[in-house]
């Protein structure tokens, strides 16, 4: 697998502050890969990933994505079509009146027939459960339905790599479900992911995860090895998953139980 | 300070030909001091009712009574950062109580109070408000409607974005706020685990209708009728509810998370730590 997105030591600082909001990062990410983006509130996770599309330029250092720098600002309209950011708040992503256009809007600017269009809207409402609310304005679904849109508008243009803020957060139970298989489903047909989010439970089945902390990647690996060392990673941020927890609570030393199913079955061992 | 609905319903109309019932026909009511859940599925109506008991949305047809003042109902929006407006955190939080007419000095002191309360670093009160993290702007949208000094406190989804420890910050906030102002709650959430710490009594909606008004163990009698609903217990009650259906002498129909320890650690003979945790 080759490297798709490369960080070469980048670091950003927001106009007028002092700290920085990313800092020293690197890594390389291959295609096909799953990462997950770990960290607390203001860790730079979202900042992270508005440097990997381009979107801001880093202060120090290179974002480097498919053999194109951020940098060079002729290289943008390519990176833009590489790569796919579903925002943390949804509404910052709606540009059209309708459920139906908002979807159709990124396909339009990629100049398909209407036929294809057609067809790529209606696979994406069935896909997002949106076809019933096709023809109502995005600003007056709800938020978990705002958040399914997001996902549906970007999703639809195919990038090559998707990067999600928090994309469970406004969802219920049921529709976290869905979203979250829809996205494995992603990933086993090749589909490069980067997940951000401070819950670890969203990102077990990641090929690794990243944590932030302060604004750099203070640990890199696979996420059953996080799982570790509980203690650093609370401290760090990351809200470890619920079962975990729940079974570090009840003294299951030595086992780490990730579902619910392997938390039920031990406790019935040892009663 | 009491509210009651009667038959409240609420229709959208999207276009001349779509309409959307968004609420049918939604009795309750909701006494001072208590604290109550709101659960339901996506869409099912949970922002749109909090926005009728805020006085925000004239519902179509029903009542809505509010025995109290109702500028003591303050309603703390999904995403807060899509209110913020001012240019200074002190002046966000200070806009709220300065369109109650107090003077000048009180409006002051309120904001104050009200920042500490939310344990909002003082370095931070004269930033911007759009410069914080999503956990901080959390707290300064607490802060505003607590700078109104609200009797009732209606927040929808106040754990979006906010990581393990900003989770806690808040449950302990609003139990330290019940205590010491005896605040009123009423709190949409889709994390039972969340509303599981900090309420017994649970409203679920789902399609715009009333579907349950009971407690978490009555909730747990009905565990199928959730899952239908694409709904969850919190994970304390689906672990003794497991294990109970696995033949565990254990009883799931608990209304409050401690007791729901509690009857997993009596089962685990484990003795409890002095937090109420294990």
């Amino acid at each position: 697998m080759s490297e798709f997105l490369i960080l070469d030591n980048v670091s950003y600082s927001y106009p007028g502050s002092e700290k920085s909001g990313v800092c020293q990062v690197n890594l390389a990410l291959k295609q096909g890969e799953f990462l997950g983006v770990l960290g607390a509130n203001g860790s730079g996770k979202s900042t992270l990933a508005r440097l990997c599309c381009g979107l801001i330029a880093p202060t120090k250092g290179r974002v480097v994505v498919d053999g194109h720098t951020t940098e060079v600002e002729e290289n943008l309209p390519y990176i833009h079509q590489q790569i796919g950011l579903v925002f943390q708040h949804p509404d910052n992503q709606f540009v059209a009146s309708t459920v139906e256009t908002e979807v159709a809007f990124g396909l339009e600017n990629q100049a398909l027939s209407s036929m294809e269009i057609r067809s790529g809207v209606d696979e994406a409402l069935a896909c997002f459960y949106l076809s019933g609310l096709c023809k109502v304005q995005p600003h007056l679904l709800s938020g978990g339905e705002k958040r399914l849109l997001s996902l549906a508008g970007i999703w639809n243009l195919k990038p090559k790599l998707l990067i999600v803020d928090e994309p469970l957060s406004m969802l219920d139970p049921g529709a976290r479900k869905s979203i979250h298989m829809l996205l494995q489903e992603l990933r086993e047909a090749g589909q490069t992911i980067m997940w951000i989010t401070h819950n670890m439970e969203e990102v077990m089945m990641a090929d690794r995860v990243m944590v932030m902390a302060g604004g750099k990647m203070v640990w890199i690996g696979p996420p059953g090895e996080l799982l570790k060392i509980p203690e650093q990673a609370k401290d760090w941020g990351v809200t470890l998953p619920l079962v975990f927890q729940l079974g570090m609570e009840l003294g299951l030393t030595g086992f780490y139980p990730t579902t619910e199913d392997e938390l039920v079955s031990e406790i019935w061992k040892l009663i | 300070m009491e509210i009651n609905l009667k038959e409240v319903s609420v229709v959208f109309s999207y276009t001349k030909d779509q309409r959307f019932k968004a609420l049918n026909e939604i009795s309750f009511s909701f006494k001072q001091g208590e604290t109550v859940a709101l659960m339901g599925p996506t869409g099912s109506g949970k922002s749109t009712l909090l926005r009728v008991i805020a006085g925000l949305l004239k519902p179509t047809s029903g009542q809505l009574n509010v025995r109290g003042d109702l500028k003591s109902v303050v309603l703390s929006i999904q995403e807060p950062h899509r209110g913020f407006f001012a240019a200074t955190v002190r002046e966000e939080v200070e806009f709220g109580p300065e369109n109650l007419g107090l003077s000048h000095s009180e409006v002051k002191a309120r904001a104050k109070w009200a920042l500490t309360a939310v344990e909002l670093p003082v370095e931070k009160w004269e930033v911007s408000p759009f410069l914080l993290s999503g956990g901080e702007q959390r707290r300064v949208a607490l802060a505003s409607v607590l700078a109104m000094k609200p009797q009732v406190l209606l927040l929808d989804e106040p754990t979006i974005g906010l990581d393990g420890p900003g989770k806690q910050t808040l449950i302990n906030l609003l139990i330290k706020f019940k205590q010491e102002i005896g605040i009123s709650l009423l709190i949409s959430s889709h994390d039972p685990d969340f509303l599981f710490s900090l309420t017994r009594r649970v409203i679920l909606l789902d399609k715009g209708k009333l579907q349950m008004d009971s407690t978490w163990g009555g909730l747990v009698k009905k565990h199928r009728e959730l899952e239908t609903m694409g709904l969850e217990l919190p994970l304390l009650l689906r672990v003794l509810l497991r294990l109970k259906e696995k033949g565990a002498p254990v009883s799931p129909e608990q209304d409050q998370e401690l007791k729901a320890r509690e009857e997993l650690r009596k089962l685990m003979k484990k003795e409890p730590k002095g937090d109420g945790n294990f």
